[in-house]
């Protein structure tokens, strides 16, 4: 009788996390169907309309179906549009992210227990000074090479001149440096975890046999070991996914990146999210819908890797 | 040597260790940058009033970049460099017009105090509310307590603290935000204030003046709140797994077929086990809470040691701080670890007896 609630309860999680997931990839892939990119912007995923409709946000209506907050002289950002493309950024930035860093630290954790040895010891000493570094500090540091690059002007206040680029800078100028800072700092954990995970099936009779039959170091990595360990690791990275989203929504938020278009149109509504005399109802539509968007995306992608871990580990039971 | 004693010493010799890795990785980044970019970290206070035309501020820069070897290869700068740290002079910063190091440590204090008593929230009960949602495996309880932690984990940060901000301050003025009001904060800088722990709510005892220790618990609270929140569910969890792992192990079995009632089971069996895989885990993840702090602290515009970054994003960039922020915090992230790990092997009095190995 418990276990058949239990049951019930899982395929009940389960069916919510696909639909809250399926219902942003959906959102995300007809973004241009439900609000056209202004043609006149630069960045396809903020909608300024010029006009004249005071200096309060505007609330939702005909010309804007989520209101708008008034930026600049006579300009107003579209919520609405901010909202749907914020959710096509959002997933391309948390999906890159955490396949390039499960990927690495996949990678890393299992090449390096498998050689094992001295090589295992020092790679995993420097996995572990990486998760002494925190990622703010990393996103500030990033952020500064980045300026010094892309803009020399700026940071070195006495030199003027266009900057020659090698091909290493022209490469990073053109990335994101959250994206840079988020992959560079974030596969520790899949390198510890594939680690203790490959460690432990090294030795089995199944990759004895396979080495036996001749299989070389990158097969035996890449089609017995990895596969036979990954499981943890996909379960790590379907919840990263929104972390890392509400990650980079906060570092908009506070003026440490421009990537998030939900993070940038909260900034942008920022002082009048706390209304007049407490009523923070008064201007909702300023941040109710995209704030309810990242909490929704962060419970899906969580309720997701739950689901993903009852369908790989079946026998565990947590 | 007792193991305890020999664990001590051996942890802490990683701490330089880990310090050079990253040091030598964000050399290495340095080291995209033009040589000019570089000489920026060698820059005094003296430079502004002295250069004036922009040939000698190239004749300056010049003068800095063959005296420092910054045209050399990547190992002969990075020596250089790292010898300059370790003469404890980590950079000019323009922006707050001083040497970084001395304005990173005069804002520490606030830091702790913030990162202190949110620590004091949600650990225990952290530790507790999941310790018990996961001896209550899917009862109604323990869903309760999941659903809960999700949502707080999926919370902006940032609009809960505008929304408890929007209640707590401006709607009834009860938990103003900053560190201090306005008297207060002129206060401590003033000379009558001996400045001692550099928390003020301790200082504000210390000096006889409980009033100001108040005005700081006060302003405490939110920031407080907000970062314990997050911190409660990714704790909590951890103890709920660990607790799930330790309900199916065989001494819990023998105690249970011994008499041991349930309570006794989770409070007086398995709690003292699970503190070493949540303490792992909490060391693991102070990189992360240090991040949290920071952004707390720039919300609700604590001056700790975020405040030196963040002034330098606003107007123009300067890579000394970055760089000695950076470094500065892997510092005290390892400290923090290495003060968790300690713990852990005086919670555990396998590890205690060096019986077994961490």
């Amino acid at each position: 009788m418990k276990e058949n609630s239990r049951r019930q309860i899982t395929r009940r999680t389960s069916l919510l996390a696909f639909l809250i997931t399926g219902i942003f990839i959906a959102v995300a892939i007809a973004a241009p169907i439900l609000t056209p990119p202004d043609p006149e912007s630069a960045d396809p995923a903020y909608k300024l309309v010029r006009g004249n409709y005071g200096n309060q946000p505007v609330p939702p209506g005909d010309v804007f179906p989520l209101g708008a907050i008034p930026a600049g002289f006579r300009q107003y950002l579209d919520i609405y549009h901010s909202l749907i493309w914020g959710t096509r950024s959002a997933l391309q930035f948390g999906i890159l992210v955490v396949f390039f860093s499960a990927s690495l630290g996949i990678f890393i954790g299992a090449a390096s227990s498998y050689l094992g040895g001295w090589l295992n010891a020092t790679v995993m000493r420097v996995t572990d000074a990486f998760l002494a570094f925190p990622i703010i500090a990393g996103v500030v540091f990033f952020e500064e090479i980045y300026i010094s690059i892309v803009s020399p002007g700026v940071i070195n206040l006495y030199q003027f001149e266009e900057p020659t680029l090698s091909p290493i800078q022209e490469l990073l100028a053109r990335i994101d440096p959250l994206l840079v800072t988020l992959i560079f700092f974030s596969w520790m954990a899949y390198a510890r975890l594939m680690n203790s995970q490959v460690l432990r099936i090294r030795e089995t009779a199944f990759v004895e046999a396979a080495r036996a039959l001749g299989a070389s170091p990158w097969r035996l990595i890449f089609r017995h070991l990895v596969p036979n360990s990954v499981s943890p690791a996909i379960v790590l990275a379907a919840r990263d996914v929104g972390a890392i989203v509400l990650f980079q929504a906060t570092m908009a938020f506070i003026g440490l990146s421009s990537s998030s278009p939900w993070g940038v149109s909260l900034a942008a509504g920022r002082k009048w999210i706390i209304g007049p005399g407490g009523n923070m109802l008064r201007y909702w539509w300023v941040f109710f819908p995209i704030t309810i968007a990242i909490i929704l995306f962060g419970i899906g992608w969580n309720l997701m890797g739950d689901n993903l871990h009852d369908w790989l580990n079946p026998h565990k039971d947590t | 040597m007792p193991p305890l004693l020999r664990f001590i010493i051996l942890r802490f010799l990683s701490i330089p260790v880990t310090v050079l890795i990253i040091t030598m990785i964000l050399y290495a980044f340095v080291m995209i940058t033009p040589p000019e970019t570089r000489a920026q970290l060698y820059f005094s206070g003296k430079m502004p009033a002295t250069i004036d035309s922009e040939e000698r501020i190239q004749r300056y820069t010049e003068k800095i970049i063959s005296t420092h070897h910054l045209r050399d290869p990547y190992p002969v700068q990075f020596l250089y460099w790292l010898g300059q740290l370790l003469d404890g002079q980590w950079g000019y910063s323009p922006i707050l017009k001083e040497n970084i190091l001395p304005a990173l440590i005069r804002r520490t204090p606030v830091t702790i105090e913030l990162t202190l008593y949110s620590l004091l929230v949600f650990f225990p009960l952290g530790l507790i509310t999941g310790m018990i949602a996961g001896w209550r495996k899917h009862e109604r309880y323990d869903q309760r307590f999941r659903a809960a932690a999700f949502i707080a984990s999926s919370i902006p940060m940032f609009i809960l603290a505008l929304v408890l901000l929007d209640i707590f301050y401006v709607a009834v003025y009860w938990f103003p935000p900053e560190r201090l009001s306005i008297a207060n904060s002129q206060l401590i800088i003033s000379d009558e204030w001996r400045q001692i722990t550099g928390l003020v709510t301790i200082d504000g005892l210390l000096n006889g003046q409980p009033d100001v220790s108040l005005d700081g618990l006060r302003h405490l609270v939110l920031p407080v709140v907000t970062l314990s929140l997050m911190q409660w569910a990714t704790l909590g969890r951890i103890a709920r797994v660990s607790v799930i792992d330790e309900a199916q192990k065989d001494y819990i079995l023998a105690a249970r077929a011994h008499g041991v009632n349930e309570r006794g089971l989770l409070w007086g069996h398995t709690f003292r086990n699970i503190l070493t895989p949540a303490l792992n885990s909490t060391a693991l993840s102070v990189a992360w809470l240090v991040t949290g702090v920071y952004v707390v602290e720039i919300i609700f515009n604590f001056n700790g040691i975020s405040d030196v970054v963040v002034r330098g994003l606003l107007g123009t960039p300067d890579a000394s701080s970055v760089l000695g922020f950076a470094i500065y915090n892997v510092i005290l992230v390892c400290l923090v670890m290495f003060a968790l790990d300690i713990i852990q092997v005086i919670v555990d009095p396998r590890l205690r007896e060096g019986l077994i190995a961490k």
